[in-house]
């Protein structure tokens, strides 16, 4: 067996230091980071998801305003309120 | 047709409220279309009032003949009865309880004169609540077979020829409540041609037990529904299942059930560009084509994959690692061209059937093929598009339609669960076109229209390909149940369409981007969301129509004044 090396003749920049917890710790808590690390992507997703849904709704509501904008502004529909005001009191 | 038909109206009658048959029958007798006959057979009516009503009806028009039957025997029986008594050459299906429009045979009738080779026609129509307020107009598409086998989307108003109607064999016993769907089903089966008039000539009315009012109101009429759909499918010959669509009682999805796998040959145009997918870097046709490695059931199908030069070749081994036997690399050393690729891509392809697919796609769901598969293989399929979506839910594809001379993807960027209009996004359905980025289209139909066009290097390829095909006679379908992810435009530098390109496809095909046969002029005009225009606060009719397209007040002017010039001609 090899004699282990003398850790004080290292220069300083590259001496080891001694694990602060034996290996299995280590491995257990790279996996719970892993594990967390998953789940905060996973949450990240959903919340992109949802995100998703909160900007299509909005396009809906974007679209439906455009379209009522675009209506009031046609000519027919300004001719057709024009022509159907007289009619339109009379009910009144 | 020289002569005018005249139009048989099919009504049982089964102990309606007297005041909404009186309405239904006015609704007969004050056509402007006068060669009409008025079948009304009771069914075995309990309400004392039915009879008066029915005697007093048949007293004051000649052309309105009652039937009674002794006992109830269904809406079938009684259905069949009123046929038995029907002399003209089409019949149209009217409740006891609905109205028609007074200007319904009018349009129809110049629809038949138009063209004698119609079979069956139907037209738009709206709900009419107990105060007698019309609301919730259904304006329909053009004829869409793959959309009538989920949704009975034609129902009224629904005119046939009658000498079809006996040759199918009439209603048929046993599919009570879902009688015309499975009528309209053999009907369409066999007509010659199957027209759309558009116009709101029907009005349903909506009571508290009716089908109009609620969708859970008949629940066996959706088993007579499945039974009818799955006759359907084994006489066409459609590889499929029916199954009920999970949130809409009523309308059905058809799950493919294949007894054919045709080799797929699945295109794949790339430059090998890696972006960030759901947070992790990583090349787009790796994470493409594994994903459809993983997860595509289909059996048999084959990746060819045509890489720009620039394409790393890391990118390439991985590819071929995934891919292994299935998958080929076609080098491609020009400029940036879809058309182009796709064409070489389609001369190493050795499958029946070509899946055009777009390397920042992701697999969604594991049938997507063979749903696909499954439409492609229909008599007069020529394109089947899928169901894309985001990486973030929003609907990127679900059918492109035709606005002022502009084609457009319908509810783009709407959420993830958007239905559409009367569940247009969630049915499959037939439209002008749908999206290059996976479409899947026969191979003999490929090189009857010469691939893809090389004038539109970057945009609207697809859509000017599915209108050569839509020339050609051919349908090209969405199909909801293929979903995929897609991170659009990830492969190239993404901006607004080149005018130049925008002016081809105008110059093209103008007269359907400015006329979508699936996309009804009733909408607001130069939108593709399928959003109607608002009634006015007074509740103005009107107010749905103050589009461009034909209105109904357009509409009825133009049709009286043509039955005044035939009047005037001596026809």
């Amino acid at each position: 067996m090899p004699a282990a090396p003398d850790r004080s003749a290292m220069p300083p920049e590259i001496a080891v230091p001694a694990p602060a917890a034996p290996l299995e710790e280590l491995r257990a808590e790279n996996l719970a980071l892993r594990e967390e690390l998953l789940a905060t992507r996973d949450r990240l997703i959903g919340l992109e998801a949802e995100l998703g849904q909160a900007l299509g709704e909005r396009s809906v509501f974007e679209r439906r305003v455009a379209s009522l904008e675009s209506i009031v502004n046609s000519r027919s529909w300004r001719f057709a309120s024009l022509v159907l005001r007289p009619y339109r009191l009379l009910r009144r | 047709m020289a002569i005018a038909p005249r139009f048989s109206v099919i009504t049982p009658v089964h102990n309606p409220d007297a005041a909404v048959l009186r309405a239904a029958i006015r609704s007969v007798v004050r056509q402007s279309y006068t060669r009409w006959e008025l079948c009304l057979v009771d069914d075995g009516s309990t309400a004392p009032h039915v009879r008066g009503v029915l005697e007093a009806a048949a007293a004051s028009d000649d052309r309105i003949h009652v039937r009674y039957r002794p006992e109830s025997g269904g809406i079938v029986a009684a259905s069949n009865d009123a046929l038995d008594m029907a002399t003209g050459e089409f019949v149209a299906f009217l409740d006891h309880d609905d109205e028609l429009h007074p200007e319904a045979f009018t349009a129809l009738d110049q629809a038949i004169r138009a063209d004698d080779q119609i079979d069956y026609l139907y037209t738009d129509e709206d709900k009419v609540n107990e105060d007698g307020v019309r609301y919730d107009p259904f304006l329909k598409p053009d004829w869409s077979p793959e959309r009538f086998r989920a949704q009975m989307y034609t129902c009224h108003l629904s005119v046939a020829r009658r000498a079809l109607v006996d040759e199918v064999g009439r209603f048929r016993v046993g599919y009570d409540g879902a009688q015309d769907w499975d009528l309209v089903l053999r009907v369409t089966e066999r007509a010659r041609k199957v027209e759309h008039v558009r116009g709101v000539y029907y009005h349903w009315r909506s009571v508290a037990t009716s089908v109009a009012s609620s969708s859970a109101a008949k629940p066996w009429a959706y088993e007579a529904a499945r039974k009818a759909l799955n006759d359907h499918l084994e006489r066409t010959g459609v590889q499929g299942i029916v199954d009920d669509m999970p949130d809409t009682p009523g309308e059905f999805r058809i799950l493919p059930a294949l007894q054919d796998a045709p080799l797929v040959s699945i295109i794949i145009p790339t430059v090998g560009t890696a972006r960030p997918i759901h947070f992790t870097e990583q090349p787009l046709v790796v994470n493409c084509v594994r994903r459809l490695v993983e997860r595509t059931t289909y059996p048999n199908y084959e990746i060819v994959v045509v890489a720009d030069a620039p394409t790393p070749s890391a990118v390439l081994e991985e590819l071929t690692e995934l891919g292994g036997d299935r998958l080929r690399v076609v080098p491609f050393d020009r400029p940036f061209h879809f058309s182009e690729k796709i064409n070489v891509g389609a001369l190493h392809a050795r499958g029946d059937l070509l899946l055009l697919l777009n390397d920042d796609t992701e697999v969604a769901s594991d049938h997507w093929l063979d749903s696909l598969v499954m439409y492609a293989q229909l008599p007069g399929v020529g394109a089947v598009g899928a169901k894309l979506r985001f990486g973030d839910g929003r609907l990127q594809h679900v059918g492109i339609g035709g606005t002022r001379g502009a084609p457009g993807h319908l509810y783009y960027g709407f959420p993830s669960d958007h239905g559409g209009y009367f569940d247009a996004a969630v049915l499959p359905g037939n439209y002008l076109a749908v999206t290059g980025a996976c479409l899947l289209t026969p191979r003999h139909c490929f090189e009857e229209v010469g691939g893809l066009s090389p004038e539109f290097p970057v945009n609207y390829n697809d859509v000017d390909y599915c209108m050569k095909l839509h020339a050609a006679g051919y349908r090209i379908v969405y199909s909801p149940e293929a979903t995929l992810w897609h991170y659009e435009s990830s492969t190239r530098e993404s901006g607004p369409v080149a005018p130049a390109e925008l002016e081809l496809i105008n110059a093209r095909w103008g007269r359907l981007l400015h006329d979508d046969p699936y996309n009804h002029p009733g909408f607001v005009p130069g939108q593709l969301d399928h959003f109607l225009p608002p009634v006015l606060p007074d509740g103005t009719i009107l107010g749905w129509w103050p589009g461009d397209g034909e209105g109904m007040v357009g509409g009825a002017i133009r049709r009286r004044a043509g039955v005044l010039l035939d009047r005037l001609r001596g026809r």
